[in-house]
Order: C-alpha cells, then sequence, then structure tokens
C-alpha cells in the first residue's frame, strides 16, 4: 500500500553528503542551491496539497526556503533528511498562511483514494456514501486530517511521517490507525 | 464543520511546471545574513568579562569565609552528608580489625542553627552556640546510622543489657569534632535528635550508651508516629497504586501494540481480485489482448470505472469512434474519442464467467482468513481495554483510599509530608523513609550512641555442650555471636554472664558465627534442632581478605537493594 519516496528517504551515505552540503550553506548562503533544488518540488506539492490558491502555494513555498536559510546555523542535524526539518516550517508557515492571508484551509482529495476508505469502513462506493465521507473528513480534528492526508493522500510511509512529525514510526502508526477510526466514527455517525 | 475546502480531483500539476517556478537567485536576493552572534561583539566580551571577573572575586571572598557552600531554610543551615571518616571510642570496638563501618561527616558552622539531615530521613538540629568549640571554626560532625544487624555487628556496638540482649528498632551514632579534638555539647543547650526508626517500636524503649562502661542506660525520649501501621498501611496504598500505575501503562502499552497488529492485517481489496464493487459502473471493452498480456493472462474481463467520475454519464451516452487504453504504474484509464474531442475516464479491470467465481471464492477466503485474525486481535485488544478500566476504577479507589488516610494522619504523614515540600530536592531520597518510619525524638547534651531497643532474654542453653568444627576440626572460640535472623537479635556466648557453657539458640533460623585469629570469620546457618541433633555446629571460613560488609549482609540476609 505505501511506497517509499525515494526523493525522500535517503541512504546513510546520501545523509552524509546532504549534511556535508548543509555544513557548506551554513558558511555560504549561495551553496544552500542543491538543497533547494532538491526539496523545492516536494516541499511545494505539500504545501499545494492543503491549499487551494497555487500562486499562494508557490510563495509559501518561497517563504520556506527563506525561512530556511536565515535560520540554517540553528539546525541540528539528528539522523533524519534535512527534508523532515524543512516539512517542520513548511507546516507552521502554512497555518501562518492561514492566519495572515485569510486563506482556507484545503484538503485535496481524489476519487480513487476514496476507495480505500470505503474497503476499510466495508461500506460501498456510492455518491452518498461519498458525501458522507467528505464531510467527515471535514469535521476531524486538524491533527488527524493531516495524519489520514499524510497516509492516504499523499501515501507517505510511516517512518517518513514519524520524521516530519516528529515521532516515532510505530507511534505514527498508533496515531493514524485512531485517526482512521475517528474517520469510521464520524462516517457511521453521519449516516443520518 | 471545520473551516476547510475540500477539493476534489483537481487536475496534477506537473513537476516541469514547478521545476519552472524554482528561482533560487530571487530566494538569495531575499535572505539577509543573520547578525554577527551577540557573544562574538567587542562589547559583549567587555561587559562579561568584567562581570566574570566581579563574580569570581566575590566568590572567592564568600568561599574563603564560609569554607563550603550552606544552604538555607527557614533561618537554618542544612548540611548534607560529606564522606566517611572512621573512627572508633574505647568501648565501640569493631570484632574484625579489618572491617569498619565508616562515619558520615558533616561540617557545620557552630555559629548558626544547622539542621543535618541524615541518609534516612533522620534530623540533628543543633542551635547556634550548642557546641562547646576550641576555636571559631567549622565543626565535624559524624555521624553512624544502624539499620541491621550487620552494621552495629561491624561497628562492634555492645547490644546487651543487664541479662538480655538487645533487638534494635533504630541506633545512631553522633559525635563531634573540631580540628581533629573531640567537642561537646553545651550543657545547657541541648541539641535535637528526630532518629528515624525501621520497625514499629511498640514494646521498645530508649537507651543511651555510656562510652566509658560500655553500658546502656534508658534515656527520655518522645516517640513519634505512634500510629506506625497507619503509616505504613499508608504506604503500602501508595505502593499498590505505583503497581497499578505501572500495570496501567503496560496495559496500554499492549493495547497499542494490538492496534499496531491490527494494521498489520488490512482486510482484502476487491481491486485485488479484480472484482467488480459497482456493478452499474462496469462495461465491456474489445481491447488488443497482445498489447495487454497483463489482462489477457486474467481471462475473460471486463472494465469498471471507478465510481464519482463526473463524465461517466456522459460518455456512456455517446457513441465513440475510438478509444485507448493506457497503463500507469498498474493503473488503467481508458481515452474514448472522436472527432469533436475525447474523454478519459479511470477504470480497473474486473474478471467474469468462472474466474469471477473463482475470484469471489479466493477473496472470500481471504476476507474470512483476515477477519478471523482481526476478530482475534480485536478480541483482545477489546479484553485489555477492559482490563485497564477495571485497574484505572481500582487506581482510583487506592487514590480515594489515600486521600481519606491523608487526612485522617495527624503528624506522621503531614509531618513526612511537610519535610519532603520543604526539602523538594531531596525528595527522591527520603520518600520511602519519610513515608514508613516512625521516630524517636530525643534532645541530649551529650554526644554518644542511641538506641531504640527491646531487651530481648537469652535462649535456653542446650544441655550438651556444642562442638564447634571447622572442616571436622573442633575449636575452641573464645566467643560466639548468635544472630536470630526473625528476631533481629544478637547473642553472645564466651564472656559472663553468658559463658560458652550456656550456650543456646531460639527456634528461628540462625546464623553462628565466630571471629577466628587473622580475622578470619566463620560461620554457619544452622537451627535449634539441626545443633540439638549433632552436638555441633559445622562451620565455613570466610578469609580475612574476603570479610567485608557486604559479605556479612548477605550471610546474615541483609542485603538492601538501593533506590
Amino acid at each position: 500500500m505505501s511506497r517509499m519516496n525515494p526523493m525522500y528517504h535517503h541512504t546513510n551515505e546520501k545523509l552524509r553528503s546532504e549534511l556535508e552540503w548543509i555544513q557548506l550553506a551554513k558558511r555560504d548562503p549561495e551553496k544552500f542551491a542543491p538543497l533547494y533544488e532538491k526539496y523545492h518540488e516536494q516541499i511545494f506539492r505539500y504545501i499545494y496539497q492543503r491549499m487551494d490558491d497555487k500562486e499562494l502555494a508557490f510563495d509559501v513555498t518561497s517563504q520556506v526556503f527563506l525561512k530556511a536559510m536565515n535560520n540554517l546555523h540553528k539546525y541540528e542535524y539528528r539522523g533524519v533528511p534535512f527534508g523532515s526539518w524543512l516539512y517542520r516550517i513548511a507546516k507552521s508557515e502554512l497555518y501562518q498562511a492561514f492566519r495572515d492571508r485569510s486563506s482556507k484551509r484545503a484538503i485535496n482529495i481524489e476519487t480513487v483514494h476514496l476507495a480505500t476508505f470505503m474497503d476499510v469502513f466495508e461500506d460501498e462506493e456510492n455518491e452518498i456514501n461519498k458525501k458522507r465521507l467528505l464531510s467527515s473528513i471535514a469535521e476531524l480534528k486538524e491533527a488527524d486530517v493531516h495524519l489520514i492526508e499524510m497516509r492516504f493522500f499523499e501515501q507517505r510511509p510511516y517512518k517518513e511521517m514519524g520524521e516530519i512529525l516528529g515521532i516515532t514510526e510505530n507511534n505514527a502508526k498508533v496515531k493514524t490507525f485512531r485517526a482512521l477510526e475517528k474517520l469510521k466514527q464520524l462516517f457511521n455517525q453521519n449516516n443520518r | 464543520m471545520k473551516n476547510r475546502k475540500i477539493i476534489l480531483d483537481r487536475g496534477p500539476i506537473s513537476s516541469q511546471e514547478i521545476a519552472e517556478r524554482q528561482d533560487f537567485d530571487k530566494l538569495l536576493k531575499s535572505f539577509k545574513a543573520p547578525p554577527n552572534p551577540y557573544w562574538k561583539s567587542i562589547w559583549f566580551w567587555g561587559t562579561t568579562g568584567v562581570a566574570t571577573l566581579g563574580l569570581f572575586l566575590l566568590t572567592k571572598q564568600f568561599l574563603t569565609e564560609n569554607e563550603t557552600l550552606k544552604e538555607t531554610l527557614h533561618e537554618e543551615n542544612i548540611t548534607l552528608a560529606l564522606n566517611g571518616l572512621p573512627q572508633d571510642t574505647e568501648c565501640i570496638k569493631s570484632p574484625v580489625a579489618s572491617v569498619e563501618i565508616p562515619f558520615v561527616s558533616h561540617e557545620i558552622d557552630p555559629s548558626i542553627n544547622n539542621e543535618i539531615i541524615l541518609e534516612n530521613g533522620t534530623t540533628i538540629s543543633i542551635k547556634a552556640g550548642s557546641i562547646e568549640t576550641i576555636s571559631s571554626g567549622r565543626v565535624v560532625i559524624k555521624t553512624r546510622l544502624f539499620e541491621d544487624k550487620t552494621t552495629a555487628f561491624l561497628a562492634g556496638v555492645p547490644m546487651d543489657f543487664k541479662n538480655s540482649a538487645f533487638e534494635s528498632a533504630g541506633m545512631i551514632e553522633i559525635r563531634g569534632e573540631q580540628e581533629g579534638k573531640e567537642v561537646f555539647v553545651r550543657t545547657d543547650q541541648p541539641i535535637e535528635v528526630d532518629l528515624k526508626l525501621y520497625k514499629d517500636y511498640n514494646g521498645f524503649d530508649f537507651y543511651a550508651l555510656d562510652d566509658q562502661s560500655g553500658k546502656w542506660s534508658t534515656y527520655p525520649c518522645e516517640f513519634l508516629g505512634g500510629k506506625l501501621d497507619e503509616v505504613t498501611a499508608l504506604s503500602e496504598t501508595d505502593k499498590k497504586k505505583t503497581v497499578l500505575t505501572n500495570e496501567i501503562q503496560s496495559i496500554t502499552t499492549q493495547i497499542s501494540e494490538k492496534e499496531n497488529d491490527l494494521l498489520e492485517v488490512p482486510l482484502p481489496r476487491k481491486e485485488t481480485y479484480y472484482l467488480p464493487k459497482n456493478e452499474q459502473y462496469i462495461f465491456t471493452l474489445d481491447y488488443n489482448k497482445r498489447d495487454f498480456p497483463e489482462l489477457a493472462a486474467l481471462g475473460p474481463i471486463n472494465f469498471e470505472a471507478y465510481p464519482n467520475q463526473a463524465n461517466y454519464e456522459n460518455i456512456f451516452k455517446k457513441s465513440w469512434s475510438n478509444f485507448t487504453i493506457e497503463e500507469v504504474e498498474g493503473k488503467y484509464s481508458v481515452t474514448f474519442s472522436d472527432k469533436l474531442g475525447e474523454e478519459s475516464l479511470k477504470v480497473r479491470p474486473i474478471v467474469t464467467g468462472i474466474r469471477l467465481e473463482e475470484a469471489i471464492q479466493e477473496y472470500n477466503e481471504a476476507k474470512q482468513d483476515a477477519q478471523a485474525k482481526r476478530d482475534l486481535i480485536e478480541a483482545e485488544r477489546e479484553q485489555l481495554v477492559n482490563r485497564r478500566a477495571e485497574k484505572n476504577v481500582e487506581l482510583q479507589r487506592y487514590i480515594a483510599d489515600m486521600e481519606k488516610r491523608f487526612n485522617a494522619s495527624d503528624v506522621d504523614y503531614l509531618e513526612a509530608k511537610k519535610i519532603l515540600e520543604a526539602k523538594e530536592q531531596r525528595k527522591d531520597r527520603f520518600v520511602g523513609e519519610i513515608l514508613t518510619a516512625a521516630s524517636a525524638k530525643f534532645r541530649t547534651t551529650q554526644f554518644g550512641v542511641f538506641n531504640c531497643d527491646k531487651p530481648v532474654g537469652y535462649p535456653k542453653p542446650f544441655e550438651n555442650f556444642i562442638r564447634f568444627e571447622i572442616a571436622g576440626k573442633v575449636i575452641s572460640p573464645e566467643a560466639v555471636y548468635v544472630f536470630d535472623l526473625d528476631m533481629d537479635v544478637r547473642y553472645q556466648f564466651g564472656s559472663l554472664p553468658n559463658p560458652l557453657s550456656s550456650f543456646g539458640m531460639n527456634g528461628n533460623e540462625n546464623v553462628v558465627m565466630i571471629i577466628l585469629e587473622n580475622n578470619e570469620v566463620a560461620y554457619a546457618h544452622t537451627s535449634k534442632a539441626s545443633v540439638k541433633q549433632s552436638g555441633s555446629v559445622q562451620l565455613n571460613v570466610i578469609p580475612a581478605e574476603k570479610v567485608t560488609e557486604g559479605r556479612i549482609k548477605s550471610i546474615l540476609n541483609e542485603e538492601r537493594v538501593s533506590a
């Protein structure tokens, strides 16, 4: 079900070379370019997944990298890809953008993804259930939406989710399971 | 409903479009180098340097005046244990010369109020001017707590009182020293000791040892915490509460594991078995099997469109002149086209005919299998959840019980709580002892050994003379010690009024111990019945170099796990 994001997950060797880039960039901002190029698309997609406005998503992405460059001297290597730090900045910038620019939080869903939930909930895929499901997703708490989004819409492995959220892989699994249970509960409540 | 917008099937954005929007140069222009850190500025080093120098000089002056750091609490000086310094008085001489029970030294300033707190929570309060000092310098207060048979024995504390042996509930030795010389307590300004006991003191009395004669005499003291049973019960409740909390935590972990297990056993998906899900979206396509051998391998198939595709109805209302099937990463889409345009539909292959029946059977079996596993895990999880709920109820009961006891308890717990609150930082060290121990509070104008004891009569002697043997060889010891392991008492035979001819032991488990020449220790775990039957005590020998406090404790079953 889950696929590995090759752009995110690294071998130890790649982590080391990324760390070298970071150390160089700490001394010379121009050396940040390879990191920018490597993570730009990932971060943009992460933001755009949660936003409706494409242009705004590009703006926020730029903000994320600017903030990363400005704060790079504070970055500490913790054995996980640099991306996990960027994702955390992205999350913070995203919510800042919602606050500052009156942009609404969006949840982008593909129809094919809905089928997965119907399977899990053992219910039929029909128009009524689809509406129930969408309305249930909209009712979930933000933290649960974030987990569902990462796991089912972005199809991130638990390991990556854990690193982005700053929790263990196992904890990411358990939290996602609970979020799914909550969604199921809301889905069943929306039966009427 | 939260303030969110749900967007369904938004068109994809290509990597190329994203890449085109990359603009590192623009980013670089917006980048502002972080300001030079404050600690690199001359201003910082100038100011900090002066401040540090000033602080250093002040500290040095302070240390010179006080010699060591003092901690003040309610205008009292609390001194913590520093290190051990062995010392014996004339009448207190270790029977094993090579082993010493060290003193713990506490340096105090005798000109101010001091409160010394010992490891078991015992406090010694010395008011300013209570010590008859030699000079104006600091005084070293040396203490030894004897909380088991081993330490009292190895320290050489005499434990006989009249014709009985002492069973102790708590014993302390306190000495004072200044410039290497003994100092005394002023007769008009007694020091106050709150000695924590490790046993219920009912039936016990309080004694002080005469250093000169080596004899004990009763000494006035106020026993506090007469409700030791209550405090013990409180402590037991507290322990049960901890056990329950740990159990609940462990069950929660197990529940998480079960939830994890559930994730590992998902129900099979109909797609995996190429089964239809929505009959109304099934249609037939006469595709070229050579182009899609993987589909051909499935046998006769139809296609099912994924639901909720807006253009589905329109596509099937119309006749199309052409169609193409496209496969990307195992996902199929069909594009219908004619001169006017084209429409795409996401589809998946579904098996038909006999293959459909087989697939249904396979799917059902897999589903049944997975469901059975999931049911089992769910049941186990449910059980755990129920167990946790039960434990939580039990825990709440204990908490309520504790609160009730807290409120009912007058002296012990409240006092302990007060001490704990005042000495929050030392809480961990004292919590166990303070909560469970009663205490003997006494005021004294002399240093020495003080003991909460109960005289226990010597056992009836054996009728026959008992031989003491090491490896079959009879020895003639000068003194034989018998430790009653159940009564916490030590008997000494070999001198008046208990000569070796009156050797006897209680009916409990006993350890017989003899100190041999060259500080070797001979010992035997034995019983009254066994000695009576054999007429002898067979002893093992510990070589002098292996005689330690730990070894003796191990023989006397007094090894404790310290927190």
